[in-house]
C-alpha cells in the first residue's frame, strides 16, 4: 500500500490504487484501533479482515465502516481499495452535524458491513480522491476547514448510500457477546450519568464479574476501562465541538466538580483537558477573542 | 405594502436571470447554480434593459469565454476569460456590456447558506461579504480547480433521490466559500471588531433603501434615521461605492420604477402615484435627470421591440 498520507494525525487515508493488486499488506497487521474510525471500500478483489474476533470477508464493491476500539486484524488482501481514517470525536463531530441515525454511530466496539452498487462506489471514490488532493496541498490557508469540507461531501455520501443498502448482518448467539453488546447499548444510554460498573451490572441484572469477563473477551480490558474511554470519547467530542467551557461540559457529564473531572479526565488520558484543548488552540484563542 | 414592493423588485430580479441563464443545479433555495453554457442566444435579453438589478444574495460570477464589463456597487469592473468577482449581498449590479460569445457560470449563495460556512469554518461574520471587490483573473490551475468544483457540485446536486443531500450542499459551499477567499486573498483571520462604522452605517443605509425606496427620496431623511448628517452619510457611501447617498437613491428608485414598467407593464402615472411622486410631471423629470431619456423614451427603446 502507498504510504498513508496524513493530516496532524487527525485524518489518514491511503489507497492501492495505483499499484494494482498487490497481495502484500505492510503497517496495518493485528492493530488495536483505540481512537479512529475507519472507512474502507474495496474496488475489486476480495480481503479479509478478522475485527474483534470475528471474520469478515470483503468482496468487490463492498464497504465497511469500523468504529472506535476495536480490534482489527488484515488477513488477506487481494484487491484495489481506498481507505479514510478519521480522529473518533472529529467523526463524531461530524456525524451529529449530519444527523445520521444513531443506529450506525452510536455503537462502538463494533462495525458495519455493507455492499454496494458499483455506481456508488465510483462516486466513494471520487470523494475519496478529492480528500486526498486536498491533504496533498502545501498547507495553504484553512486547510483543515478545507479537508473537513471534503471528508463532509464524502460522509453525507456513505450516509445517503449506506440508508439505501441494506447491512451485511453478523449473528452472534454466544452469550458472552451478548452480554457486551447489552452492556455497551445501556453505556450509550446513560455514559452522562454513571461511570460506575455496579450501576450497569444493576441494570443489566447481571453480576458485574460477568461484564468484566465479557469486556475482557471481546475488548480485552475490564469494564470499567471501557467505561471510560466511552465517557472520554464523548467529553472530547463536546470539547471539540468546542462550543462550552470546561466547567460546562463537567455538570453536563454530572462531575461534582471541575477539579474532580480534569483529574478524571488526566487519569484516563494522561493530559488535562487544558492540554487537549491547547492541541486545537487556534479555534480556542479565536474564540476567546469573540468573547 | 412598501415591504412587498421591494421583495417584488428582488423577486424579479431572480425570475429575469433565470430567464436569461439556465438553471443548472440547485439545493432547494439554499445554493443555485447558473450558467449560460448553452443558451446564449438570450444572453442579449438581460443587457438591454440596462436596468440597475438588486441582488439579494451573495453571488460569484465567473467567465469562461468572452468579455464582459460590469458594474457593482458602482465600481465598474472589465471581465475578461478566466475573471472571477463577487457580487455582495444587496448589491447593485448592472451588465454594461456583454460580447455576444460570453459564457457566464455563477452561483448564488442564499443567506442561510453563508451563515452556515462561517459557522462551520469558525470564522467571524466581518466585512468580507459585504465589501466589493475587484476582479481577479485566476490562474489556469485555480481556474481549472473551478470548473472541476463546479461541474462536480452540479452533477452530485443532481442525485436528488440522496438522504443526506443538505450536508453535501453545505461542505462544498464551504469548499467555494474557502476558495473565494484564497483567489480573493481575503484574510480571514482578521480580529477585534468585525465591521468598522461606517461600514455599519453603509449597510444600514442599503437596509433602509430597501424599506423606504418607494416613499422617501430624500437624502436628509435617510440621514435622521441613522442619525447623522446628510454630509457625513454621502462621504460614507463615497468612500464604499463610489456614489454619493443621492445617486443611490436615484439610482435605486429608477431601477424600481423600471422593473415596474418592464415586468408588470404598468402606465406611468401608475409607476409615479407607486413610488410616491407628487405628479407625472415630477416623476418624468427625475426619471430623464437620472437616466438621460424620458420614462416613455426609455420604454420605447427598450421593451417596445419584445
Amino acid at each position: 500500500m502507498d504510504n498513508p498520507l496524513n493530516f496532524q494525525e487527525n485524518y489518514y487515508c491511503f489507497d492501492n490504487l495505483q499499484m494494482g493488486f498487490d497481495p502484500k499488506i505492510n503497517g496495518c497487521q493485528q492493530q488495536g484501533n483505540e481512537d479512529y474510525h475507519i472507512v474502507i471500500a474495496v474496488q475489486q478483489g476480495n480481503m479479509g479482515l478478522i475485527i474483534n474476533g470475528q471474520e469478515v470477508r470483503l468482496k468487490s464493491n463492498d464497504f465497511l465502516l469500523i468504529m472506535p476500539f476495536t480490534k482489527v486484524e488484515v488477513l488477506t488482501s487481494r484487491c484495489t481499495t481506498f481507505c479514510c481514517v478519521i480522529r473518533n470525536y472529529i467523526a463524531l463531530d461530524m456525524y451529529n452535524k449530519i444527523g445520521c441515525p444513531d443506529n450506525i454511530v452510536e455503537n462502538c466496539y463494533t462495525f458495519h458491513h455493507y455492499h454496494f452498487h458499483p455506481q456508488q462506489i465510483e462516486m466513494m471514490l471520487q470523494d475519496y480522491l478529492r480528500i486526498k488532493d486536498i491533504m496533498q496541498r502545501q498547507a495553504p490557508s484553512l486547510h483543515e476547514e478545507m479537508l473537513k469540507a471534503g471528508t463532509g461531501i464524502f460522509m453525507s455520501h456513505m450516509f445517503s448510500f449506506l440508508a439505501v443498502n441494506s447491512r451485511i448482518e453478523y449473528k452472534s448467539p454466544l452469550f458472552h457477546r451478548q452480554v457486551f453488546d447489552k452492556f455497551l447499548r445501556a453505556l450509550s444510554q446513560h455514559y452522562k450519568e454513571e461511570r460506575k460498573v455496579d450501576f450497569y451490572a444493576k441494570l443489566l441484572d447481571l453480576p458485574s464479574k460477568q461484564i468484566t469477563t465479557a469486556t475482557h473477551k471481546y475488548a480485552g480490558k475490564t469494564a470499567s476501562r471501557v467505561i471510560n474511554e466511552y465517557v472520554i470519547f464523548k467529553i472530547k467530542a463536546v470539547l471539540y465541538n468546542n462550543q462550552l467551557s470546561v466547567k460546562t461540559v463537567s455538570e453536563m457529564f454530572n462531575f461534582p466538580n471541575q477539579s474532580f473531572f480534569g483529574r478524571y479526565f488526566k487519569r484516563v488520558t494522561g493530559y488535562s483537558p487544558a492540554k487537549f484543548l491547547n492541541m486545537h488552540s487556534k479555534k480556542l484563542s479565536k474564540q476567546k477573542s469573540e468573547e | 405594502m412598501k415591504k412587498n414592493l421591494t421583495n417584488r423588485y428582488i423577486d424579479d430580479t431572480i425570475t429575469r436571470i433565470e430567464s436569461t441563464f439556465h438553471r443548472v443545479a440547485s439545493y432547494k433555495d439554499y445554493v443555485v447554480l447558473y450558467d449560460n453554457m448553452y443558451n446564449n442566444m438570450r444572453l442579449s435579453a438581460l443587457y438591454k434593459g440596462e436596468s440597475t438589478y438588486l441582488m439579494h444574495d451573495f453571488t460569484c460570477l465567473w467567465i469562461i469565454q468572452g468579455q464582459a464589463m460590469l458594474t457593482i456597487n458602482g465600481k465598474e469592473q472589465l471581465l475578461d476569460r478566466k475573471s472571477i468577482t463577487i457580487i455582495p449581498p444587496q448589491a447593485a449590479f448592472k451588465m454594461q456590456q456583454v460580447s455576444p460569445e460570453t459564457r457566464f457560470a455563477f452561483i448564488r449563495f442564499s443567506e442561510e447558506a453563508i451563515l452556515q460556512s462561517y459557522k462551520d469554518l469558525g470564522l467571524y461574520m466581518n466585512r468580507h461579504l459585504h465589501t466589493t471587490y475587484d476582479c481577479t483573473i485566476l490562474t489556469t490551475e485555480a481556474f481549472r480547480e473551478l470548473m472541476d468544483m463546479y461541474n462536480d457540485f452540479c452533477q452530485g446536486l443532481g442525485h436528488r433521490e440522496l438522504q443526506y443531500l443538505n450536508i453535501y450542499a453545505r461542505s462544498y459551499c464551504n469548499l467555494i466559500m474557502i476558495f473565494l477567499f484564497n483567489a480573493f486573498d481575503i484574510d480571514t483571520n482578521i480580529k477585534g471588531k468585525a465591521v468598522s462604522r461606517q461600514e455599519n452605517i453603509y449597510r444600514q443605509f442599503i437596509d433602509l433603501l430597501n424599506l423606504y425606496a418607494d416613499r422617501e427620496r430624500e437624502v436628509q431623511f435617510y440621514a435622521d434615521q441613522l442619525g447623522i448628517s446628510p454630509k457625513y452619510l454621502s462621504t460614507i457611501t463615497q468612500t464604499y461605492s463610489g456614489k454619493n447617498a443621492s445617486e443611490w437613491i436615484a439610482e435605486y428608485v429608477v431601477g424600481l420604477a423600471i422593473n415596474l414598467m418592464r415586468e408588470k407593464k404598468c402606465k406611468i402615472h401608475e409607476i409615479s402615484t407607486i413610488l410616491n411622486f407628487p405628479t407625472q410631471s415630477f416623476f418624468g423629470r427625475f426619471f430623464k435627470r437620472t437616466t438621460g431619456m424620458s420614462p416613455k423614451k426609455y420604454t420605447m427603446i427598450h421593451f417596445d421591440n419584445d
